[in-house]
């Protein structure tokens, strides 16, 4: 039986009263166009790892071994690492698009 | 009765994870007895206008989103199998 698995990206806007259900296991991320607050109830939560895929601190990609990251991503690990460094905040950053200095 | 039954404040311990362009509370199983007895964790997060809760996901946990202030945008990823299809 062939398993043919697709990547599915799911956008929703957030307004006050919504639910959102984010899967076990589910990279997800959260843009505020106001300030925003929202409430979390984790199940299953015993030994829970929150793994980040951007950002310096918790980033499970800066976790990769070198020679590992040659292997997985299409540049060269230096250059990866150097990708990985350009976003210096942790957890939240600015999400505005950056105007380039002239 | 397992475990105490007082009510606890999300907020009255420091946020695990907070700069200027947000703040992440949270309380797990591991840290009071009454979310133990359930295996809930529950959070509480604030981003600032303009500012984007970084890409991540929970290695256990499903979690319920429920929104209270302000507008903003959520994008998941997820695979669809095409084997789910045929049903």
């Amino acid at each position: 039986e062939e398993r043919n698995n697709q990547v599915q990206r799911f956008r929703a806007r957030l307004s006050p009263g919504d639910v959102f259900i984010i899967p076990a296991g589910h990279p997800v991320a959260v843009n505020a166009s106001s300030d925003l607050n929202f409430v979390g109830f984790g199940i299953n939560a015993e030994n829970n790892q929150r793994n980040f895929l951007a950002g310096e601190d918790d980033n499970v990609i800066s976790q990769i071994q070198n020679p590992v990251k040659e292997l997985t991503f299409p540049g060269s690990a230096q250059e990866v690492n150097r990708l990985i460094k350009n976003q210096r905040q942790s957890y939240f950053a600015n999400a505005q698009p950056q105007q380039r200095e002239e | 009765v397992s475990s105490e039954s007082e009510p606890f404040n999300l907020r009255s311990r420091n946020p695990i994870y907070s700069n200027k362009y947000g703040n992440f509370f949270e309380i797990t199983p591991e840290k009071n007895p009454q979310l133990q007895d359930l295996d809930i964790s529950l959070n509480s997060v604030e981003i600032n206008e303009g500012s984007l809760l970084l890409p991540h996901f929970n290695s256990r946990a499903t979690v319920i989103l429920v929104v209270n202030e302000g507008k903003g945008e959520v994008e998941l990823v997820g695979l669809r199998n095409e084997n789910e299809q045929e049903n």
